[in-house]
């Protein structure tokens, strides 16, 4: 079983994502047979690749565990447009939770979609809360204006950033920060760090919006330094309300 | 999707560093068409397992360098067994003695390919075990 007071077990669990993602069965149908639905929320963990995303996520789900919350996590790469393959790599960094029946993690490919998700991640989503999970996270690459889409399933999102991205991070102002509720400038430890913080702060405040200030979480993930500040900043903006801030009324 | 998509794990179990072979052969599969989750190195058996069922693979390719296949490969099939996932394709690839194999296919590893198996060889098995 897995440790959500859900009824099914992690096996029948991964099953029934493959089913939903491979259309062989409808979501209502996949929601009864996983069980029934907790409080839970979700979280959308954005930025380029090799930012650090999956490093920060696998200490943020020790902090939520440690919390005495599920957590799932959804990690899409893209697909590849020739070969129709995908390489999904996310694994690698997350494995630190094997063993904990209260964490279940799966790896999506884009499958053609556009926008940073994969087609079948609200449908894969509410499986997940259907067997229980209470965190549900989603880590897709996510930089300039045509990958926002996670901002229509999250209700926190986290844009992640770091001084190794620098061009990235132009992109990212029209981009994903223009929808997020929390920004991680992740590889603190290098060069630069100071002014790029600087920079980001800046930007943060023209984000602000309805009481909330968006937060600069300086990051080292690789060292665990800044996870709980980001888990108190994630709670504190789901406690006040989460997705309804401003962003839900997204233009187009 | 109208036909069924090859998910992959190619995990290197034990305490050797060097996935070069993995990753190379990671790709071939991309390239190929399957979805392919890769796991990095020095995997224990349990994490190889608890992927292979999350991820709901059909096929699991463990490479192994270090010579502790016959430990490793038989602790991991095991697993898979108990935790109800006999059907997945297991295959063995590294640097593999021949005089292992039978142990290994004893064990519940379907094939072993050797030191000069190429890419295109691999691919060709899977697709032909695992119709789309
Ligand atoms: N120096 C440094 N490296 C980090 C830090 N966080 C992650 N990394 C490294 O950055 C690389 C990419 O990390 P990953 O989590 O896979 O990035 P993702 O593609 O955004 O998910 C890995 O080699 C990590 O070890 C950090 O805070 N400092
Ligand atoms: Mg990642």
């Amino acid at each position: 079983m897995t440790d959500t007071g859900g009824k099914i077990s992690t096996l029948e669990l991964a099953r029934l994502i493959t089913a939903v993602e491979n259309s062989e069965i409808t979501v209502s149908e996949a929601c009864s047979r996983a069980g029934k639905a907790e409080n839970s929320f979700v979280i959308g963990i954005t930025g380029p690749p090799g930012v650090g995303k999956s490093t920060l996520l696998n200490h943020l789900i020790r902090d939520f565990r440690a919390t005495n919350r599920t957590v799932a996590v959804i990690a899409v790469d893209p697909t590849s447009i020739l070969s129709g393959g995908a390489l999904l790599g996310d694994r690698i960094r997350m494995q630190t939770n094997t063993g904990d029946r209260g964490v279940f993690i799966r790896s999506m490919a884009t499958r053609g979609h556009l926008g940073g998700l994969t087609g079948k991640t609200t449908e894969v989503l509410e499986v997940l809360k259907s067997a229980g999970f209470e965190m549900l996270i989603v880590e897709t690459v996510g930089v300039g204006q045509t990958e926002v889409e996670v901002v229509r399933v999250a209700d926190a999102v986290v844009a992640v950033t770091s001084p190794a991205h620098g061009d990235e991070i132009q992109m990212m102002k029209a981009g994903i920060f223009e929808i997020a509720d929390v920004i991680v400038l992740n590889k603190s430890d290098y060069k630069g760090a100071e002014n790029v913080m600087r920079d980001l702060i800046r930007c943060a405040e023209g984000l602000n919006r309805n009481g909330w200030s968006v937060p600069v979480i300086r990051m080292i993930a690789a060292e665990q330094q800044g996870i709980t500040e980001l888990r108190e900043s994630i709670d504190s903006f789901l406690a006040q309300g989460g997705g309804s801030i401003g962003k839900r009324s997204l233009k187009g | 999707m109208d036909k069924k998509m090859i998910r992959v794990c190619v995990a290197k179990p034990g305490l050797d560093g060097h996935d070069r072979g993995a990753k190379v052969l990671a790709r071939a599969l991309k390239d190929a068409g399957m979805e392919v989750i890769y796991t990095g190195i020095r995997q224990t058996p349990e994490q190889v397992a608890e992927t292979c069922i999350q991820e709901d693979v059909n096929c699991l390719l463990l490479s192994l360098l270090s010579g502790a296949h016959n430990h490793l490969f038989p602790k991991i099939t095991a697993l898979l067994s108990e935790k109800g996932r006999k059907d997945i394709l297991v295959l063995g690839g590294g640097v593999i003695p021949e005089e292992d194999d039978e142990f290994l296919m004893k064990s519940g590893i379907k094939r072993v390919f050797h030191t000069g198996a190429t890419t295109d060889e691999i691919v060709a098995y899977i697709r032909e075990q695992i119709p789309s």
